[in-house]
């Protein structure tokens, strides 16, 4: 038997398929209007775009009071050891970057101690050496202040005083015409920390 | 005295048992198997839902009593799809599906035609999903001049020995644009170009590739929103390539399982050789799981 007049359609068979569709629809608006990644959101986006959560990357740079500014250490495993965050937070950033979901990354950090570290070697790896980097990446290198989260502790190097830290996602976006590839901010959020704030023990 | 039943002359029973008719009745049941024998193997692993979807799934095959009680399958649904919208961003597109897959099933159950009913919601439902991925790629700028193809066959370990083998180049060359881009990306560095042509011979192969799993997606969500398509081979044809070009080349074997799942409950009513077709392409998945390309590595 064939379908067709013989057979009538059950209505109700439409239902499920009419949640896929609102979910799709709700998906395609989130990725098409704000930044959800098509590859997330039941939007069956996948394998459609370049830009996706493994080629972003969360960002966090701290400035302290005489306006030096430091890229802080916030790697992906340090999320789990960062209070009121997790690894699910991390991935929601990188999924759906918000500036009210930057905006709680960034008071964390603001709200925890900070520490310069050295420099981190300013040549170029050795398996990156033959990709042309435009601009050059040795000048960058070098001009990269960096810091890490650390535990309050008197031994050591003072704490930075931080005046301002804003947290950021960078995405890819891949240029066709010159067939390169660069990450662009997709969404940042930026804390002040108040003289109280400063004033208070961490 | 109890007489003991005649022992089965194996080979000719089973011969005749594959090659006998798959009944609407017999094929409705095994697609809800085939559906809970998924979510056991393939369900979320959110530790707060694992154990419960894989007790949901795993009493009824056990019990096969149970396989009919819509509210075991209700619960089953409710539970997936709290689980897929809880982990969104976690969550692949394979576990939505799954979950709305399941409501179906537990939805057909209360139907007069249990199994017409299925087979009406998977062909709409095929629809809707090869629709959304078709619309997905034609309104991605990056998809339609291979450019996505391209990048994808540079930076995805499952397609970089086949991409070395065709292009010659060595993997460890392939990976560069995207070592580039992970490093740049952990330091924060934005507005710094990388070149991505690490082997610009696999361009000519990456855009009839896009182009035709486009056309295959889109011949797929044509013929099973046709309601006069949906009961033709080339419906049911179309989704076998799809399944055979990507999931052999790019294997993610959820959602080619659940794939052959619904084509097989959107077969039309007495069609039992595409039934067949869809049960032996459920066989031969597994062969998606074992490492051949390492083969391809020298």
């Amino acid at each position: 038997m064939r379908p067709g007049s013989s057979e009538r359609v059950d209505k109700r068979s439409f239902l499920v398929p009419a949640i896929a569709v609102c979910v799709v629809g709700i998906q395609m608006l989130c990725a098409n209007l704000s930044t959800l990644t098509a590859w997330k959101g039941g939007g069956f986006g996948m394998f459609a775009t370049i830009d996706n959560p493994r080629t972003r990357f969360i960002v966090v740079d701290a400035v302290d009071t005489s306006g030096k500014s430091y890229r802080v250490d916030v790697p992906y495993g340090r999320f789990l050891e960062i209070r009121e965050l997790g690894r699910r937070y991390a991935n929601q950033l990188l999924a759906f970057p918000t500036s009210s979901g930057l905006h709680g990354l960034a008071r964390v950090i603001s709200e925890s101690s900070l520490r310069a570290v050295d420099p981190e070697n300013t040549e170029v790896p050795v398996a990156l050496q033959r990709v042309l980097f435009d601009p050059p990446l040795a000048p960058l290198l070098g001009a990269l202040r960096r810091a890490q989260l650390t535990q309050p502790t008197r031994i050591g190097r003072p704490a930075i005083e931080v005046n301002e830290v804003r947290a950021s996602v960078l995405g890819l976006r891949y240029d066709r015409r010159r067939q390169v590839a660069v990450l662009e901010r997709l969404a940042s959020a930026t804390v002040n920390v108040t003289f109280q704030q400063r004033a208070q023990p961490k | 005295m109890t007489t003991r039943a005649a022992p089965i002359d194996s080979s000719r029973e089973a011969a005749a048992g594959l090659t006998a008719e798959l009944s609407d009745d017999v094929v409705h049941k095994l697609v809800l198997r085939l559906t809970l024998l998924l979510t056991l193997l393939h369900g979320p692993t959110m530790v707060a839902l694992a154990v419960t979807v894989r007790l949901l799934a795993g009493l009824p095959l056990a019990f096969p009593r149970l396989l009919d009680l819509r509210l075991l399958w209700y619960v089953l649904a409710v539970v997936l799809l709290a689980g897929a919208f809880w982990d969104w961003q976690q969550n692949d597109n394979h576990d939505y599906l799954l979950a709305y897959w399941a409501l179906a099933c537990g939805l057909s159950l209360a139907a007069k035609h249990a199994t017409a009913w299925l087979r009406h919601c998977a062909a709409v439902l095929l629809a809707v999903v090869f629709a959304s991925a078709f619309l997905w790629k034609l309104i991605g700028s990056e998809y339609l001049d291979g450019s996505f193809l391209y990048f994808t066959l540079l930076s995805d370990g499952r397609l970089q020995p086949l991409a070395s083998a065709i292009s010659g180049t060595r993997i460890a060359d392939l990976s560069l644009p995207m070592q580039a881009i992970a490093f740049l990306g952990t330091r924060g560095f934005e507005g710094v170009h990388v070149p991505v042509d690490a082997a610009p011979s696999l361009r000519v192969v990456a855009l009839p590739l896009s182009w035709t799993v486009l056309l295959v997606e889109g011949c797929v969500a044509a013929c099973f929103l046709a309601p006069a398509m949906r009961s033709r081979a080339t419906a049911h044809w179309s989704l076998i390539a799809f399944i055979v070009l990507t999931y052999f080349v790019l294997p993610v074997f959820p959602f080619a399982f659940l794939l052959c799942v619904m084509g097989l409950a959107a077969c039309d009513v007495g069609d039992s050789a595409m039934r067949r077709r869809y049960i032996v392409l459920l066989a031969c998945l597994h062969v998606t799981l074992l490492p051949w390309q390492t083969l391809l590595v020298p």
